[in-house]
């Protein structure tokens, strides 16, 4: 009796957690796992572009092992580069996500979306692979530090980069920019709608 | 003897290894109200449909408050397009509305979703990927989310509506995904009694 009650322990045990393990490879990351930054300064840096400017061009390292340049699409593709300020981070890891559900809105509008970061490859691959993993490329501009990220003007000084988006269309030219409050996710909406008005 | 040490430790090991995952996005300011408490009059925001102001009672377009809506129950889910359990958890949404309505309750007890930190937009995105059947609102600004208890997603509120009283209590909560929309209306009904 005394060896059949632990076994049966065990076994019930199992039953009961191993269910809650399976949807577990699924979730999102947890709380856990996440840095809390708390309250930062909104904005950190000066703009060095504006609506109507060629966008810098740019290759990066991506999380799938090749590189990524913003050349490649001129005259194919409309390009819209998410910045995301850190991995691991409150925010980020809520803003992506989103992006997920709404892959059909950038395929109608012919529209890449790219996301970046100046963290490194390894980091951002541990991160987007514990979110699940997303559809779109991911880019890191780590080195030489924020390059793509000073060059547009949204480097701050503790190297992390703004939380902005940038809609640049086939031509290379920039067509909008939001550059954020890095506390605060930005709506996605105003960024569809400049994404229709290229079409 | 030692078979038994040995089952208890692989017990102990299972349970510290296969702790079951928070199916939620939940934040580290979380402070849901307690079950026994009040409900704020909560100011509801966000584009409806005529079928779901009708449904719900309502007598016109946004906005307007949480005590408006007619039923003796009210299940609000606190959701964000962004959060990936919510997205996962769309269908079960959907699911529980058909069980409302299917065990003759659509009068009494009313389903409503709230995209927290979400735009109108965020919403439509929402209701329009997962073909939502019930009314969901906006709360761009957390605003609704402060008066909630800043809570992760999902989160489901159970209220009974009291408006004789001019109250609305909180009797059943959940952090997270539901274990099934059957299991989760049934506790529902339940606690409301």
């Amino acid at each position: 009796m005394i060896r059949i009650l632990p076994a049966s322990l065990f076994i019930v045990a199992l039953l009961l957690f191993l269910p809650a393990r399976l949807p577990a490879q699924e979730a999102s990351i947890p709380a856990e796992r996440i840095y809390d930054v708390g309250q930062l300064k909104p904005l950190d840096s000066t703009l060095k572009v504006t609506v109507g400017d060629p966008a810098p061009d740019f290759s990066l390292p991506t999380i799938s092992g090749e590189k990524i340049t913003l050349a490649q699409f001129r005259g194919s593709k409309n390009v819209v580069l998410s910045f995301i300020p850190a991995a691991w981070t409150p925010v980020c890891s809520g803003q992506w996500p989103g992006y997920n559900i709404v892959q059909d809105m950038f395929e109608q509008t012919d529209t890449l979306l790219i996301g970046v970061s100046a963290d490194n490859v390894p980091t951002l691959n541990a991160w987007v692979q514990e979110m699940g993993g997303v559809w779109f490329p991911v880019a890191s501009d780590f080195y030489p530090h924020g390059q793509l990220a000073e060059a547009l003007g949204i480097l701050r000084s503790s190297g992390e980069t703004e939380r902005a988006l940038f809609l640049i269309d086939k031509e290379g030219i920039i067509r909008y920019i939001d550059v954020h409050d890095i506390n605060s996710r930005p709506d996605l909406g105003p960024l569809v709608k400049a994404m229709q008005e290229l079409q | 003897m030692r078979i038994t040490l040995i089952s208890i430790a692989f017990f102990l090991f299972v349970l510290c290894t296969n702790a079951p995952a928070m199916q939620a996005s939940d934040n580290a300011a979380s402070h849901p109200l307690p079950v026994g408490s009040l409900m704020p009059d909560l100011l509801l925001r966000g584009e409806l449909s005529p079928e779901h102001i009708s449904h719900l009672g309502l007598k016109g377009s946004a906005p307007r408050r949480l005590s408006e809506i007619k039923a003796d129950t009210v299940i609000l889910v606190a959701f964000s397009m962004y959060c990936p359990h919510c997205q996962r958890e769309a269908p079960a949404l959907n699911e529980l509305h058909a069980l409302i309505e299917s065990r003759g309750l659509a009068d009494n007890v009313k389903l409503i979703g709230v995209g927290i930190g979400n735009s109108d937009f965020e919403v439509q995105v929402f209701r329009d990927k997962y073909a939502t059947t019930f009314p969901l609102f906006s709360d761009p600004d957390f605003t609704v989310n402060k008066e909630i208890g800043e809570v992760g997603t999902p989160f489901f509120y159970v209220l009974a509506m009291n408006p004789e009283k001019k109250e609305i209590r909180v009797v059943k909560t959940l952090l997270g995904r539901m274990e099934s929309a059957e299991t989760f209306f049934d506790q529902a009904m339940k606690a409301g009694e």
